[in-house]
């Protein structure tokens, strides 16, 4: 059975921006630069997400000026997104927090080196 | 381990975890036919029973109110956690750090752009009525707390850009953001205990549901919680912002 590439495409560009953002934290040289590409692959939630709550022709669930009964995406995902955002956003501070931390104390921000320097 | 190694591991389990993905992803329902019964289910009652027109809202502040609790207590241990790791020991200062007040009193002006300054205090008035009207509406349009109370976490930076650091500090002094975000926190609590005690279970509505929905005062609890979380949020991105540029300005000054 082939798999319909339309039919699928949200959770491909969810994996394909999974797989960039984990190649950047795979070959990291900058703890800065690591913290950045975490926040590319958690966003890969966000895709997978707003993909799964579609639906075809559905609208906002948003019933301020439309009837009830107008068929809408799900309200679900779009709650778990919304918050989702701003953890991120919070515990990417914290994150470069401690990559300043590292910097004060080893001197370097090169993963690396500081594995190096312990070792 | 080598650079080469790291490639051949990350790009074999990538291609094992690709193969396996592309696999499961066969007998999956297409995007887009059909969403899950309970979205369904909340997409027709929740209008009627929480009085709420956005049902974004209606499920993070009602339905699932406890979730978004536990995520605010993610957010606000993030903040505590940066304000722990970036505060300096006192033997971590050098002399002419510790005679100043503070960091940000040392820095005399912020911008040295009159362009950026002009932009900035244009724009501070408008952040905030946007802030407000998106944290107060949330339960009738798109907007609510965590929105709101991020474009309200600007209007500070923004008065730091366009005034001077004094003014920032003025109006968002670090002893008030750290009440904000802790009675933030208390106030989402207490209006999960006031469930508990006056209703059914935790994070149930007691509160008057309005006169209809798309009304501002309407749908209870929602707008409570939406308002609980616009003061945590902007209170911890204020602060959070406060410690970063304090650290900036720090390392200016010692260079």
């Amino acid at each position: 059975m082939m798999l319909e590439i339309h039919a699928h495409l949200p959770h491909l560009v969810a994996a394909f921006v999974f797989g960039c953002g984990l190649y950047g934290v795979v070959t990291s040289r900058h703890l800065v630069h690591l913290v950045v590409c975490l926040g590319v692959v958690q966003s890969s939630t966000y895709v997978i997400l707003v993909g799964i709550g579609h639906r075809q022709g559905g609208t906002a669930p948003v019933f301020i000026d439309i009837p009830p009964s107008t068929p809408a995406v799900d309200p679900i995902v779009q709650a778990l997104m919304l918050t989702d955002i701003v953890v991120q956003a919070t515990v990417m501070a914290l994150l470069l927090a401690l990559a300043l931390q590292v910097h004060t104390r080893a001197g370097t921000m090169n993963p690396d080196e500081i594995c190096r320097l312990r070792g | 381990m080598s650079l080469r190694k790291r490639f051949a591991l990350f790009f074999f389990s990538m291609g094992v975890l690709g193969a396996l993905y592309v696999g499961s992803l066969v007998d999956l329902p297409p995007i887009g036919h059909g969403i899950g019964a309970y979205a369904e289910m909340l997409l027709e009652i929740a209008v009627p029973e929480t009085h709420a027109t956005d049902v974004v809202a209606a499920v993070t502040f009602g339905y699932r109110a406890i979730d978004t609790f536990i995520e605010e207590l993610i957010l606000f241990a993030a903040v505590v956690g940066v304000s722990v790791i970036m505060r300096r020991h006192s033997d971590e200062r050098d002399a002419t750090e510790r005679e100043l007040e503070h960091p940000l009193m040392i820095h005399p002006a912020s911008s040295e752009s009159d362009a950026v300054r002009a932009l900035t205090a244009a724009l501070a008035g408008i952040s905030l009525t946007v802030g407000l009207y998106t944290a107060a509406h949330g339960q009738v349009s798109p907007g609510g707390g965590f929105q709101g109370g991020i474009v309200l976490a600007s209007v500070p930076l923004l008065v730091y850009l366009a005034a001077s650091p004094e003014r920032y500090l003025r109006i968002a002094p670090i002893p008030l953001l750290e009440y904000a975000k802790a009675l933030g926190l208390l106030a989402f609590l207490g209006i999960g205990f006031a469930g508990a005690l006056f209703g059914q279970a935790f994070f149930d509505n007691v509160f008057p549901l309005g006169p209809r929905p798309s009304s501002v005062v309407s749908s209870g609890m929602i707008l409570l919680l939406s308002l609980a979380t616009t003061v945590e949020v902007s209170a911890g991105f204020v602060y959070l912002l406060t410690s970063f540029v304090e650290e900036a300005l720090r390392q200016r000054l010692t260079k």
